[in-house]
């Protein structure tokens, strides 16, 4: 795509500069200085010779900025054209964590490795091998492994089937399932993204799946907006649950707690009641919301593991110095999520305030769980 | 033609590294397809480097780094054995297999340890064959 395509396909041109934007990055409240308008504008008068890299490198793509446009400027989109350009020259992101999560992705587009990513299925979770409904485990092994304690991913994945089981399902897991590729489709690496997306593509159509299930938002939204997987039907758990809510028998769950809706699956995929839905439904449990929920809800400070730094250390204190206030337990719908905030608890703070994953939580809330 | 293992070594500047320049001054022989990256500490080594390495189609990595209890930054060697240890079950779990992964302790005057390390693991990964991924960048 030339960069007079991606301002066209993203609205770029519409850009009136009020300035909603700059308002609404999560990245201005510190003392950076960062304005989508200014960029645009630069970027509109003088063409490619006024894109600067780390403009485009620093956008956590949160989509905040998208919500208060008038114009309906994709701003996060627009810098992720431009990225594949950077990349194209030479140019990458800064990574945390040296790189070693892309790199594993980049090794697995090579589709060419027996992964053993299913050692922690279990007989507490039925699954069936010959089901039509699968359930997309995503990054979860490789997050557990590299991670160690900051939340279990793995946890979140049994948790998933043990509420299909639940309600009745016996979802099909898949050994040679890839990332989805989303962290390399964001950062420019499109032909790393590609192949992931055909190996995933032809795995799916090969299994004869019918209807695929995600815990993970952002494999959901990469899925759900950047493949074409045809008749396949594509849906979070929490809306599948939530249209089988009558099957879900919680317990007596005193909690008081309160949702952080991410970007992906809120700002993005619009699903915001679902989670909620399910939560309330929880006898016992109270929930409350943060100051900006839904699609004002703050950005958990990094995304596609690049630029970690004091700027999305204080995001991430702000939000659990305010969950801390107004409840006893902070609820995710994002395994990357999930990471950020116990990493900035457990680097950065004396918070007290439980974090945890949505679908762990709901499990552990069965009336089953004991 | 026969498969020839390519290695990248990661050693540590204190002893390690004086250890490989010791085989090279004794001029010991070991096989050819050996890159040696020196780097200030085998702490220093985060799992990125050494996927980033297979990524470029390398066939076994090995991290080189002090005795523990002698390293110059005092607790490298520990550091190296936790990180080390995250990529050995990552390799496993990504089917590159852990064993393409070493970590060793040297000291300067071990060259010969060298040679025969850098020896023996060729030896096993010839065994194992080329890395799965290929090169993928």
């Amino acid at each position: 795509m030339t960069l007079e395509e991606s301002i066209k396909s993203t609205n770029v041109q519409l850009c009136y500069s009020c300035g909603k934007c700059t308002l609404a990055c999560p990245l201005t409240r510190g003392e950076k200085v960062y304005s989508p308008r200014r960029i645009v504008e630069r970027i509109l008068a003088h063409g490619e010779e006024a894109i600067d890299a780390d403009d485009m490198w620093e956008c956590l793509t949160c989509n905040l900025c998208t919500g208060y446009c008038p114009s309906d400027v994709h701003y996060p989109v627009f810098v992720r054209e431009v990225r594949r350009k950077l990349v194209d020259e030479g140019c990458d992101g800064e990574c945390t964590h040296s790189d070693v999560l892309k790199s594993i992705m980049r090794l697995m587009s090579g589709g060419k490795m027996k992964q053993k990513r299913l050692e922690w299925l279990d007989d507490t979770v039925q699954t069936d091998a010959k089901s039509d409904t699968l359930l997309f485990v995503g990054c979860a092994p490789y997050y557990d492994l590299y991670f160690k304690d900051l939340g279990s991913h793995i946890e979140s994945a049994r948790s998933a089937i043990r509420l299909l089981n639940h309600v009745g399902v016996k979802p099909r897991v898949l050994e040679d399932e890839v990332c989805c590729g989303h962290d390399l489709l964001w950062t420019g690496e499109k032909e790393a993204f590609e192949r992931l997306r055909e190996l995933n593509t032809e795995t799916i159509n090969k299994s004869k799946i019918k209807r695929i299930i995600f815990t993970c938002p952002e494999c959901y939204h990469t899925l759900k907006e950047d493949y074409d997987l045809g008749d396949v039907e594509l849906q979070h758990l929490s809306v599948f649950l939530e249209e089988n809510a009558e099957k879900l028998k919680f317990k007596e769950t005193p909690r008081k707690v309160a949702f952080q809706d991410s970007c992906r699956l809120g700002r993005y995929q619009k699903i915001y009641e679902p989670p909620r839905e399910l939560l309330h439904s929880i006898p016992g449990v109270e929930l409350v919301e943060f100051e900006d929920n839904r699609r004002m809800a703050a950005c958990c400070g990094t995304s596609c593991w690049m630029n970690c730094d004091q700027n999305s250390k204080r995001m991430q204190v702000e939000r659990l110095v305010e969950a801390a206030g107004i409840a006893d337990a902070m609820v995710t719908g994002c395994p990357k999520c999930l990471i950020h905030f116990r990493c900035a608890m457990d680097n950065e703070t004396e918070v007290d305030v439980e974090v945890t994953d949505l679908f762990t939580f709901l499990a552990d809330s069965l009336e089953e769980a004991g | 033609m026969a498969f020839e293992p390519k290695i990248l070594a990661f050693t540590c500047d204190y002893c390690a590294y004086s250890g490989t320049d010791l085989a090279g001054i004794s001029r010991a022989k070991y096989p050819f397809d050996v890159r040696i990256v020196r780097v200030m500490c085998s702490g220093r080594v985060d799992p990125g480097m050494i996927f980033r390495a297979f990524e470029h189609g390398a066939d076994g990595v090995l991290v080189a780094g002090c005795h523990k209890g002698d390293c110059n930054y005092l607790y490298g060697s520990e550091k190296a054995e936790e990180k080390i240890g995250a990529a050995k079950e990552l390799a496993e779990a990504l089917g590159l297999g852990e064993d393409r992964i070493r970590l060793e302790w040297f000291s300067a005057s071990e060259g010969r340890k060298f040679t025969e390390t850098i020896k023996d693991f060729a030896k096993e990964l010839k065994k194992m064959g080329p890395n799965a991924a290929g090169a993928v960048r």
